[in-house]
C-alpha cells in the first residue's frame, strides 16, 4: 500500500511528548487519533525487514514485519485504541504518556530483528509500565511498584546475560529460532517467561496488577506477558520444557485465582492460567500450536482487557474491588453486568464467543501429539476458568448479599470501550476466518463440530451445578494467600535481619573491641606495622598481581568482543534513563 | 454538533440496555421455578443426545463415553474448588496485613 515503512511505535513515542500540549476534548481527540493511526499504519503494512539504522557501528534492525509479527501488532494497536477510548476521562497526563510509551515498547518489540532491539524496548515496556501502578498513588501501590521494577530488572539481566552469551558463542543476535541446547537459550528464555509470568518467576503479576490504576491495570493485563508470549513463539518455539511449565502454569493459575478476595487479584491469576495455554502452544511448536497461540493472544487480550474494565469498573464506581464488601450491584451497574458477562464467557470459552475459537487450538494441538494429560489438565482450567470468572465474579458482585452500595454505571467512554471489546468477543466468535486469515500458518482447524460443542457445554453446564453445590465455601474471605513472592518480600525482610541484628552487632562490637584495647602506643605501632603493610606488601600485590591480571583478563575480553557491544548496551541504559526523564519533567 | 448527537444517541442506547437488564433479571426472579426446570431440561437433553453425537478424533478413553465431559465438568469443579480451598486453609491463607508488620 503505502512505500515508506513507518514504525508505530514512533507515532505512539513522539505523539507522547504532543500530549501536555492539548486540553480538554482536543486531547481526547488526540489521544484517541495516536492509536488509530498506528492501527493503520499496522493494518497496511508491507511485510518484510525494514529500519535497519547503523547506530555506532552496529546495525539495529527496528522493522521486521511477517505475518507473526503482524498479528500481535494488530491486536496491540486494536487494544491501544480501546485502552484509550477507556481512559479517555484521565486527567493526568503522566498516566497517558506512561500508557503510550508502555504500548510503543510493545510494538518496539514484535518488530525487533535483533536481540539489542528488543531488550531496549523490553525495559522501555518495564520501565514504563511500573508508572501505571505508581499513578495510583496510595502507599501500597507505590511499594507493589518498587516490588514490579525489580523483579523485571531481574528478569531483564536474564534476559541481556542470554543475549551477551549468545553474542560471544555466536556472533550473530539476529531474532531467530534458537535451538534448545547450551546456556544463551535458556537465559533468553527464562527472561521471557518471568514476563510470561510462568511460576515460580511469575508471582509479580498478581502481586502488581490489582495495584495498578483501572486505567492501568487494562493495559497491563494486555501488553507484558503477550509481548513474552511473542517472543517466546518467535525464538523459543518447540522447547520441551514449556509443554510442561505451560500446563502446570495454567492450572496453578485457576487454583490460586479460586483464593483471591480482590477481583482484580483473582483475574490477574486468570491471566497466569491463560497465558499457561499460549507458553504450552510454544512448546509444543507445531504448526496448529503456533497458530493457536497467537490466536489464543488474539482473543485473551481482548477478553482480559473486557474483564479488567469491568471489574475496574467497579472499583470506579464503588471504591472497592473485594469480593467480600461487594453485592447486589445489577440494579445499579447493569450495563457493567453484561459487558463483563460477555468477558467471562469469551475467557471460559462459550461456544460463539471468542474463547471457544482459540483456546480449542491450542487443546487440539495437544490432542494432534497424543498427549493426553495435557489435554485433560487444559480442560480442567477451562472449567476452572468458567467458575472464577464467570460466574463466582458476577454472583457475589452483581448478585449475592446485597450491600446497598450507591453506585452508577461508569462514564459513557468508558462504556464504550467495553462495548468494542464485547463486539469484537462475540465477532471473533461467530467469524472465527477473521482471525483465522491472519494466522501465520494456514489454518485447517474446525472449531464448530458437533462433538466440539457438545463437549464444552456439558462441560460449562455441570461446572455450574458444581459452584451451585460449593456456594458457601467460595465466598470471598478477608486473606490473602502466600505465592512465591514470599521469598523475595518476607525472604528480604530475613536478610535484613540478618544484616541488622548479627552483621550490625558485630560490627559496632569490633569498633568496641577497639575503643576498649586502644591503647595509644599500640595503636602507633600498629599504625606503623600496618602502614608498612600497605606501602609494600598491598601496593605491590595490587599494582603487580591484581591489576597486571584485570589488564589481561581485559585483553583477552578485548579480543573476544568487538567494542561495540558495550556501547550498544551503554546506548539502552541511556535510552531507559531517558524515559525516566521524560517522566520526571512532566 | 454531530459528536453531541453521537452521545445524545449513546447515552440513550445504553440507558435502554441497563432497564432491558433489569427488567429481565427482575423477570428471572420473578419465575425461578421455570428458569430451573429449563435448566435440569437442558442439562439432560445434552446428556441423552451425546450418545449420538460423531466422533471424528478420538483421542482418548473419555472421548467414547456418552456423558463423560458431563462427569468430568462437575468432577474437575469440585477439585478446582476443594483442593486451593484445603490448601489455603491448611497453608496458603494469611491475614491481609501479613506484609506489613
Amino acid at each position: 500500500m503505502f512505500d515508506t515503512w513507518i514504525h508505530p511505535s514512533l507515532i505512539f513515542l513522539l505523539g507522547s511528548f504532543l500530549t501536555p500540549l492539548f486540553k480538554g476534548r482536543a486531547k481526547q481527540g488526540y489521544l484517541l487519533l495516536l492509536p488509530v493511526l498506528a492501527f493503520l499504519d499496522v493494518y497496511f503494512m508491507p511485510h518484510g525487514v525494514y529500519g535497519k539504522v547503523e547506530i555506532l557501528n552496529w546495525t539495529m534492525t527496528f522493522g521486521v514485519a511477517d505475518r507473526l509479527s503482524h498479528v500481535f501488532a494488530y491486536i496491540f494497536t486494536l487494544m491501544a485504541i480501546i485502552g484509550f477510548l477507556f481512559g479517555l476521562h484521565v486527567k493526568s497526563d503522566g498516566e497517558h504518556i506512561a500508557a503510550l510509551w508502555y504500548v510503543g515498547g510493545s510494538l518496539g518489540v514484535t518488530f525487533a530483528g535483533d536481540f539489542l532491539t528488543l531488550f531496549v524496548f523490553w525495559e522501555m515496556m518495564a520501565f514504563s509500565s511500573v508508572f501505571l501502578i505508581w499513578f495510583r498513588r496510595t502507599p501500597s501501590s507505590s511499594a507493589a511498584g518498587f516490588r514490579y521494577i525489580l523483579v523485571h530488572t531481574f528478569g531483564g539481566l536474564l534476559l541481556l546475560a542470554g543475549i551477551l552469551i549468545l553474542y560471544q558463542e555466536t556472533g550473530d543476535l539476529t531474532i531467530r529460532h534458537l535451538q534448545p541446547n547450551g546456556l544463551a537459550p535458556y537465559l533468553i528464555m527464562c527472561g521471557f517467561i518471568l514476563n510470561a509470568a510462568v511460576p515460580p518467576l511469575g508471582a509479580w503479576l498478581p502481586d502488581a496488577y490489582p495495584m495498578a490504576t483501572v486505567t492501568g491495570a487494562v493495559f497491563m493485563c494486555c501488553y507484558t506477558t503477550k509481548t513474552a508470549v511473542y517472543a517466546l513463539a518467535r525464538v523459543c518455539a518447540g522447547y520441551e520444557i514449556l509443554t510442561i511449565l505451560g500446563v502446570i502454569m495454567a492450572m496453578y493459575g485457576v487454583m490460586y485465582a479460586v483464593l483471591q478476595n480482590d477481583t482484580r487479584k483473582l483475574l490477574a491469576y486468570h491471566i497466569i492460567s491463560q497465558v499457561g495455554y499460549m507458553v504450552a502452544g510454544c512448546g509444543l511448536g507445531t504448526e496448529i500450536a503456533i497458530n493457536g497461540v497467537c490466536a489464543h493472544a488474539f482473543a485473551h487480550i481482548l477478553y482480559k482487557a473486557l474483564l479488567f474494565m469491568g471489574t475496574g469498573s467497579v472499583l470506579y464506581a464503588t471504591g472497592t474491588a473485594k469480593i467480600s464488601r461487594l453485592g447486589g450491584l445489577w440494579r445499579t451497574m447493569p450495563n457493567t453486568l453484561i459487558f463483563t458477562l460477555i468477558g467471562g464467557m469469551s475467557i471460559s470459552a462459550f461456544p460463539l464467543f471468542s474463547g471457544f475459537v482459540s483456546k480449542s487450538m491450542v487443546i487440539a494441538a495437544y490432542g494432534e501429539k497424543h498427549i493426553v494429560w495435557g489435554v485433560i489438565f487444559l480442560t480442567m482450567a477451562s472449567a476452572g476458568t468458567y467458575l472464577s470468572t464467570t460466574l463466582k465474579i458476577p454472583y457475589f458482585v452483581w448478585f449475592g448479599k446485597d450491600q446497598k452500595i450507591k453506585a452508577q454505571d461508569p462514564p459513557l467512554n468508558m462504556q464504550a470501550a467495553m462495548f468494542v471489546a464485547s463486539f469484537f468477543c462475540i465477532f471473533i466468535g461467530c467469524y472465527p476466518e477473521y482471525l483465522y486469515n491472519m494466522l501465520p500458518y494456514p489454518v485447517h482447524f474446525h472449531p464448530y463440530t458437533t462433538y466440539h460443542i457438545w463437549e464444552t457445554v456439558q462441560i460449562l453446564l455441570f461446572t455450574q451445578v458444581g459452584f451451585f453445590l460449593m456456594i458457601k465455601i467460595l465466598k470471598g474471605k478477608e486473606a490473602i494467600s502466600l505465592d512465591t513472592d514470599w521469598f523475595y518480600r518476607k525472604g528480604a525482610r530475613i536478610f535484613m535481619a540478618m544484616a541488622n541484628r548479627v552483621v550490625a552487632p558485630v560490627d559496632s562490637g569490633w569498633a568496641e573491641v577497639y575503643r576498649l584495647v586502644g591503647l595509644r602506643w599500640i595503636m602507633i605501632k600498629v599504625g606503623r606495622a600496618t602502614d608498612w603493610f600497605d606501602r609494600v606488601i598491598i601496593d605491590t600485590i595490587l599494582d603487580k598481581g591484581i591489576a597486571g591480571g584485570i589488564c589481561s583478563l581485559s585483553d583477552i575480553l578485548r579480543r573476544v568482543q568487538t567494542g561495540n557491544i558495550q556501547q550498544y548496551i551503554g546506548t539502552a541504559i541511556v535510552a531507559v534513563f531517558c524515559v525516566l526523564f521524560a517522566y520526571v519533567l512532566f | 454538533m454531530l459528536g453531541r448527537l453521537i452521545a445524545f444517541l449513546w447515552s440513550a442506547a445504553e440507558y435502554l440496555l441497563g432497564k432491558f437488564i433489569v427488567k429481565f433479571i427482575e423477570w428471572c426472579q420473578a419465575n425461578l421455578k421455570l428458569i430451573k426446570r429449563i435448566g435440569y431440561l437442558v442439562m439432560f437433553l445434552f446428556v441423552a443426545t451425546d450418545f449420538f453425537v460423531p466422533r471424528h478424533h478420538v483421542h482418548f478413553f473419555g472421548d467414547k463415553i456418552p456423558g463423560f465431559w458431563s462427569a468430568f465438568g462437575f468432577v474437575a469443579c469440585i477439585l478446582v474448588i476443594a483442593v486451593p480451598k484445603w490448601l489455603g486453609h491448611i497453608w496458603l491463607y494469611k491475614d491481609e496485613d501479613y506484609y506489613e508488620d
